[in-house]
């Protein structure tokens, strides 16, 4: 069961808004392609302005898979996404580091990445237990050339991991080359037949999309591959500055582009997003730590559920810009509300700092490690006549104890989950060793995967057709 | 608002567990080890043998029914008074620490002088809804009178309404007669006339309680003042390793609790409580940050209203020693289960770290934004024509602003919470500023406080009263 704020009434006043806002004002796709599919399936369009009636609207939805898998290299690490269990991805699309320095493990500053960094991300996407993909975009490496950094991406990704990976949206060269790719690695008639990557394509609030986007979306639905289309309103800027309003504006948004998806190429599987929240009226930036998106992923998710879309919101969001106590609980408020209100995927499950404009190396492990809790948290627990244990509470009695009993013994193991990173030992254990924090036995812990990490095994031939790919379109 | 809470029991989970429970009262019993209490049951009926005492379901169920679903405790200034069990949350500060922690020395022995310090930042804090009790325990003063001073400081610093001491009989007493000073009436017309205070009655697991806690329990219940009734079971340890079978069995311990309170003086307000947790197995300690911790919040809010009585659990929990990332993520998941689950009364709602061994002045104004923030979670999106805004949407239409719109200007200083010591700024700004951390902003903020403290007038005469009081019974 999920958390939610919203009644059935309410939605539904949300979803008539949108309605009327679909017919009325109608969404901006200026991209010829897109505008010819609206027209061909008889929408009204106004120069770039699409307009859909609600029957056209719903009746596009129709074929929209309410679940899918995205296949990896190695089958073990597919994921489905939609099937009621969330899809945990690293953060995506920040341009800084955030790290702790070598001297001083709490002193932290900021600098821009490297290759080298996105390579080690990339491997410990790899190596952290909890993130289900490898992402793209988790830093923007500098040192290389910007029009083909994607292609330095995804070979990272690919090579240091097994899991499944996320495209590029750089356009329709971006889109392509991660076919192309992905067709070296998977064969192209598989990958003609079965999703083998994800690409987040963002709308441009309020009710538009860009030309790049566009041209990336059509590309991917082309091939048939998944899509998160997804909403990133500012409240007071590029939406109201109320959440209902945000919600109905971008809804009617979000609603026609998986219609173009629906109507291009009718099945494409499709997720149904939005990271929205509001502008901080003090500092002027983006406020993702707050409880209004937090609000916001409720609202969202259910939404999504009203639609039978799959939904992608969340993760493990804060405004802090270094790994401290803020950092940690905005990150948690963000990410446990993810889960409690079941969204399907979740970009930035680890690894984001400063209203996502920095990752953090330490952040990334602690995340990590957040995940896991949260996933314990909401698998919940048995009351069986064997978790009940009647005989062994009437055997041991009053001030009795339970160490020593088999019921306990014999679980003792594998009943509670274990922290990777974070440490229970004492008061007295901690003062003794220096009193560590939380940031340096994650800095410790990253530094541990990093030297364990061997990249899965790929064929060579599959490697150098790749590499040869990448060097033929970074020129 | 909240729609639903998170639950993971089925009825048929929760009757299966009330049902074991009531099999243990009948057949394995509870310890009372005190002799007025044993002639209480007796007199009542209920079967014992020695200090054993066996309860059908039958007495248990009509004293559950005796209890209040909600009743207020009356503060020395009625507009802080707190209802118990309307479906807000009453957060009040953390309880029992025998250490502080501060962030030059890390560990050390409270003295007097930060119980005040404490008493006077429960007074500031805006989401503290009480006064504390043993926030720490006062290390420069004999132990048996530490109680007179925490409560004469809780008492001068603040008019937030406080919590009784439960060291035994006499102090029950005491407390009750210093409230007697401070309300300006004699003992016999506070006495089951209005709740001003409560008591915190820890049960000694497994089925049983401490004769020094039940002479607390009792002298309140004849006051008729609300006593809080809660187990702190350690799963494998003084409770079975099974979540299911410590809820089930202390469930026995609670309810025979209650039931000698309601024996005593039927209608004595009542919280069922526990913080209950996991020990991890490998260091023996107790895991009080937990995911099996935030599972047990949502049971026992679950439990509770079963038997249509207000819960207490949960508050910002953490096994971490210092305020670091750790300890803001573990005490939010709690936190944010303890609201998102419907507990009506949280003790360490703020200030504790090292699973309840210390207190931490800056942890206690970082929890304390927490709370403002998970309060303003709960409250939801609003959603009707103004929030909507469809004219707004249109009129700013595809690819328009709303920075200037009067919908916006209207509410823009209002709309959205805002945080006291958390960082918004823009990641230049933060490393311009020095890159500050969470628990270093929170330090100045404590020193704010303290600084523009003012004890709320307190008229002479009850001021030299209580003065006296405490140095009578203090040489």
């Amino acid at each position: 069961m999920f958390s939610e704020f919203l009644s059935p009434a309410e939605i539904e006043e949300i979803h008539n808004a949108s309605m009327r806002l679909l017919a009325e004002v109608g969404v901006q796709f200026p991209d010829d392609e897109a505008l010819e599919v609206f027209k061909q399936h008889g929408a009204k369009t106004e120069g770039q302005i699409v307009y859909l009636e609600e029957t056209q609207l719903m009746e596009a939805l129709e074929t929209v898979p309410a679940q899918f898998t995205i296949h990896g290299r190695n089958p073990d690490r597919d994921v489905i996404v939609g099937g009621g269990e969330p899809v945990f991805a690293p953060a995506y699309g920040a341009p800084f580091l955030v790290d702790a320095d070598e001297k001083h493990p709490y002193e932290i500053g900021k600098r821009a990445p490297t290759m080298e960094d996105y390579d080690n991300l990339a491997r410990l996407a790899h190596a952290l237990p909890n993130q289900d993909m490898s992402g793209h975009l988790m830093v923007e490496p500098g040192g290389v050339a910007a029009h083909s950094a994607h292609l330095n991406m995804l070979y990272s990704n690919v090579v240091h991991s097994d899991k499944p990976f996320i495209g590029s949206a750089e356009g329709r060269s971006g889109a392509r080359h991660t076919m192309e790719m992905a067709s070296i690695l998977f064969g192209e008639d598989e990958v003609r037949e079965r999703p083998v990557t994800i690409a987040l394509i963002n709308s441009l609030s309020p009710l538009g999309y860009s030309g790049e986007m566009l041209q990336a979306l059509m590309e991917y639905v082309r091939w048939r591959q998944p899509v998160i289309i997804a909403a990133l309103a500012m409240a007071g800027s590029t939406g109201p500055i109320t959440l209902a309003g945000v919600l109905a504006m971008q809804n009617a948004e979000l609603l026609a582009g998986i219609a173009l998806t629906q109507l291009a190429s009718p099945g494409t599987p499709v997720v149904f997003g939005s990271t929205s929240t509001n502008v901080d009226m003090k500092s002027g930036a983006l406020a993702i730590g707050g409880p209004e998106l937090a609000q916001m992923i409720a609202a969202h998710a259910q939404c999504a559920r009203h639609y039978g879309l799959p939904s992608r919101s969340g993760g493990a969001l804060t405004d802090a810009s270094c790994p401290d106590a803020q950092a940690g609980f905005e990150s948690m408020l963000g990410l446990l509300t993810t889960v409690n209100c079941g969204v399907d995927f979740v970009l930035h499950a680890a690894g984001i700092l400063s209203s996502y404009l920095a990752f953090s190396y330490e952040k990334f492990v602690l995340d990590d490690e957040m995940c896991g809790m949260v996933r314990r948290f909401r698998r919940g627990f048995a009351v069986t006549p064997e978790t009940i244990a009647y005989d062994v509470i009437a055997g041991v009695g009053s001030g009795g104890n339970y160490l020593m009993e088999m019921h306990t013994v014999k679980r003792c193991r594998t009943e509670f989950w274990q922290p990777d990173v974070c440490d229970r030992s004492g008061l007295e254990a901690w003062m003794a060793g220096g009193q560590q924090s939380a940031v340096a036995r994650a800095r410790q812990r990253w530094q541990e995967l990093l030297e364990e990490h061997e990249d899965p095994p790929l064929d060579e031939t599959t490697v150098r057709q790749l590499q040869t790919f990448v060097e033929k379109h970074s020129s | 608002m909240l729609r639903n809470w998170s639950e993971f029991l089925s009825p048929a989970d929760i009757k299966d567990i009330h049902d074991t429970s009531m099999r243990v009262l009948a057949n394995v019993g509870v310890c009372f080890p005190d002799d007025e209490a044993i002639a209480i049951f007796e007199k009542h009926g209920v079967r014992t043998e020695g200090h054993t005492v066996y309860l059908s379901e039958g007495r248990v169920m009509s004293a559950v029914e005796t209890a209040p679903a909600q009743f207020t405790i009356h503060a020395r200034n009625p507009e802080r008074s707190v209802t118990v069990g309307d479906g807000e949350p009453v957060f009040t500060p953390a309880y029992g620490a025998p250490f502080l922690v501060d962030p030059d020395t890390g560990q050390r022995a409270p003295t007097l002088e930060d119980y005040r310090n404490l008493a006077r930042l429960a007074h500031a804090l805006p989401n503290m809804d009480m006064m504390g009790y043993l926030m720490v325990m006062p290390s420069d003063v004999p132990a048996h009178q530490a109680y007179l001073h925490m409560l004469h400081a809780g008492m001068v610093h603040s008019d937030k309404p406080f919590i009784g001491s439960v060291e035994g009989k006499a102090g029950a007493r005491q407390t009750m007669e210093m409230a007697s000073i401070l309300f300006g009436e004699d003992a016999a017309s506070l006495m089951g006339e209005r709740a001003v205070t409560i008591g915190v009655i820890s049960s000694l697991t497994p089925l049983g309680y401490s004769a020094e806690m039940l002479g607390a329990l009792m002298e309140y219940a004849r006051w008729r003042q609300p006593v809080l009734v809660a187990a702190a079971a350690m799963g494998g340890s003084t409770a079975p390793i099974t979540l299911a079978g410590m809820l089930a069995m202390q469930n026995a311990e609670l309810l025979a609790g209650i039931t000698l309170t309601q024996l005593i003086n039927p209608g004595t307000p009542v919280i069922y409580g526990s913080t209950s947790t996991n020990t991890d197995m490998k260091t023996g300690a107790l895991a009080i940050g937990s995911p099996e911790n935030s599972l047990v919040i949502t049971a026992i809010a679950q439990i509770a209203r079963y038997y249509g009585l207000p819960s207490r659990s949960g508050g910002a929990l953490t096994d971490s020693h210092s305020p670091d990332a750790r300890s803001g993520f573990e005490s939010m998941h709690n936190l944010l289960t303890t609201v998102n689950s419907g507990i009506d009364f949280v003790l360490h709602a703020a200030g504790i770290l090292s699973s309840f061994l210390a207190f931490s002045y800056e942890k206690f104004v970082i929890d304390d934004e927490m709370c403002g923030m998970v309060r303003r979670y709960r409250r939801g999106i609003a959603v009707a024509p103004e929030t909507l805004a469809y004219d707004v949407i249109a009129a700013v239409g595809p690819g328009g602003n709303y920075l200037m719109e009067s919908h916006t200007i209207e509410r823009c200083r209002s709309e959205f919470w805002q945080p006291t010591i958390g960082d918004r700024e823009p990641i230049r700004n933060w490393m311009t500023a020095g890159r500050p951390d969470e628990a270093a902003r929170a330090k100045k903020r404590w020193q704010e406080l303290l600084a523009e403290h003012q004890d709320p007038p307190l008229d002479k005469t009850t001021a030299r009263q209580l003065q006296a009081l405490v140095e009578e019974h203090a040489s």
